[in-house]
């Protein structure tokens, strides 16, 4: 499956490169986020709980954070494991100055395995893009009410 | 939990089984009891080779837990038939040719059966519409709707 | 994975209490349509789960203003509430007979798209929900329930009892177009009433199109402003491509069918003060 897509911040880059690696963070914006943490120093383990119609459950998550360069670019080699099967693969995400804000492109592709890949990859897709953007836009309102406070 | 025991009614008689949980009413029935004439077509609810009639009402057989229905009326083709021969529906399915393979018929007589209980004198649209859930690939679907009419147009006769 | 166990509460608090016990690993199904063929397959393979049909949540409680709609009522008792047209209309045509018998209203609400043409009939409604958890009850618009693609603000504690509609009637209609006549996805579901559109199948979970009730609000009902609130609708939708359409004939159905909604609103309307 393939997910892509693109945020803007009202923050600086440093701020929302900071802020996307770190665990406390993470913990709050991640739909469905348990439980988050940091093995220094780019290896972020935790866990997801998602109610989806016709199953339900905790997915384990890892993520390893390579080709880092702050405050523009990293590679985030992960996997999602559950009862339903596995989604590993690769991701890549760009923040870009733009006056005073971020543009945060991102995209990556990963493979499914297990029961899951037998549904059709949009499911997946859709409801991967979905989080993703759900995650980004509470990241986007915390770092505004930080600003604030 | 491990299996649990249930009490259905089927075909008149009260019987005692012991299932798994979740156990699929389609399963029991069909895998469990013999009660071959509920098929396993898709097991998605969409092809209603399914249907029983749970205290009357058709339902997919496949998308219910057994447990879900412990204590209710199931109806399945076997209950139906009888001994003398063909039932008035079954009759007018065999004379208006409302099968081939037969893979689909116990699921549209037993809809057939609640539909004539809830409305002896449908419409064409309303045979239809009932049927809707109901697939076959044989017939091309006129040669059931025809026998359905038929047995509605027949049970009105003797009523008459 | 064979299920270890299955539970049949028969309340509320024994099933929020389960919720409570056995956290993010219990699967909740009310209907079955939904959860069942994904059991049935293998995809999903709960090992502990909840069936909703004895919680008594089947309950319809008119109070004069609203019709308060347990959770569990099927999609069959539902289409016998003529006191809200919209509803019986609507309920009537979804999927088949056996189905209907089956399918609960509640369980409509998390069905992901191209399904989802009750909850789409609900929201043109501006339905409300009720929500019990461990922490008490609350209440929210259908509006602004859905998060995304399948995912709700459902917090992993609660479920949902009851939806509310109005009962002061206007006049309502409701298309849902699909490939076949009955018992297929949709291709574009429209229902309007009350100035409110909404759309199923085009976007990741049913939408109201804002900028068309827009146009709707600022002029009469006639062919003209029809047309340019179809119009809208049409680019403010966010379909997808699947296997019943692609995303570009979606949204030109969007327009068709959002036109013929309105017309037949309109010839309704006219009726009405006739």
């Amino acid at each position: 499956m393939n997910v892509h897509g693109t945020y803007r911040f009202d923050a600086s880059r440093e701020i929302v490169f900071e802020a996307i690696r770190d665990p406390s963070t993470l913990m709050d914006v991640i739909p469905g986020c348990q439980d988050v943490h940091l093995v220094p120093p780019d290896n972020y383990e935790g866990h997801i709980t998602l109610r989806l119609p016709g199953s339900a459950g905790s997915y384990r998550t890892e993520v390893r954070l390579v080709d880092v360069r702050e405050p523009e670019h990293a590679t985030m080699l992960g996997r999602v494991e559950g009862s339903m099967g596995s989604i590993a693969g690769e991701a890549q995400f760009d923040l870009a100055c733009d006056g005073a804000q971020t543009l945060l492109t991102y995209s990556g592709s990963a493979a499914i395995q297990g029961p899951l890949a037998r549904l059709d990859s949009r499911f997946a897709e859709s409801l991967a893009e979905s989080l993703i953007g759900q995650g980004l836009k509470a990241l986007d309102e915390r770092l505004s009410a930080e600003v604030v406070a | 939990m491990g299996s649990v025991v249930i009490n259905l009614n089927l075909a008149g008689r009260e019987v005692e089984l012991l299932v798994k949980p979740l156990a699929t009413l389609q399963s029991v029935l069909r895998n469990q009891l013999g009660l071959t004439s509920v098929k396993e077509g898709c097991r998605q609810g969409g092809c209603g080779s399914c249907t029983v009639l749970i205290d009357g009402e058709p339902m997919m057989s496949c998308l219910l837990p057994v447990q879900d229905v412990a204590g209710r009326t199931v109806t399945t083709m076997e209950g139906l038939n009888s001994p003398e021969g063909p039932t008035p529906i079954q009759q007018a399915f065999l004379d208006h040719h409302g099968y081939q393979c037969g893979y689909c018929t116990p699921g549209m007589e037993i809809v057939t059966t609640a539909l004539l209980e809830h409305n002896p004198q449908p419409t064409r649209d309303q045979i239809v519409e009932a049927l809707a859930g109901n697939v076959c690939r044989c017939t091309g679907y006129q040669p059931i709707v025809a026998s359905i009419a038929a047995a509605a147009a027949s049970a009105g006769e003797e009523v008459r | 994975m064979t299920v270890a166990n299955y539970f049949q509460p028969e309340s509320v608090p024994e099933a929020i209490g389960l919720l409570a016990d056995h956290g993010p690993e219990l699967l909740v199904i009310a209907g079955g349509t939904i959860a069942m063929p994904l059991i049935n397959e293998g995809i999903s393979l709960p090992s502990q789960v909840m069936g909703l049909r004895r919680a008594g949540l089947d309950g319809i409680n008119l109070d004069g203003y609203t019709m308060r709609i347990g959770a569990m009522v099927t999609l069959t008792r539902l289409g016998e509430q003529y006191h809200v047209p919209l509803l019986a209309t609507d309920a009537g045509r979804i999927a088949g007979w056996s189905i209907r018998n089956m399918a609960t209203v509640g369980g409509n609400i998390f069905a992901p798209p191209p399904a989802g043409d009750l909850a789409t009939a609900l929201l043109a409604l501006d339905a409300r929900l009720t929500i019990s958890g461990a922490h008490g009850e609350r209440e929210l618009a259908l509006a602004d329930f859905w998060t995304g693609f399948m995912t709700t603000s459902l917090e992993p504690d609660e479920l949902l009892t009851s939806i509310s509609v109005p009962l002061d009637v206007e006049p309502s209609a409701f298309i849902k177009f699909g490939r076949k006549q009955a018992n297929t996805p949709s291709v574009v579901t429209v229902a309007v009433t009350a100035g409110r559109i909404a759309l199923g199948a085009v976007g990741p979970h049913p939408i109201r199109a804002r900028q068309a009730e827009t146009v709707l609000a600022a002029g009469l009902l006639d062919r003209a402003t029809i047309a340019t609130a179809a119009d809208a609708a049409a680019a403010e939708c966010d379909p997808a491509t699947d296997a019943i359409a692609t995303d570009w004939y979606r949204r030109r159905m969007v327009r068709v069918m959002v036109e013929r909604a309105l017309t037949e609103l309109a010839a309704k309307s006219k009726g009405k003060e006739a």
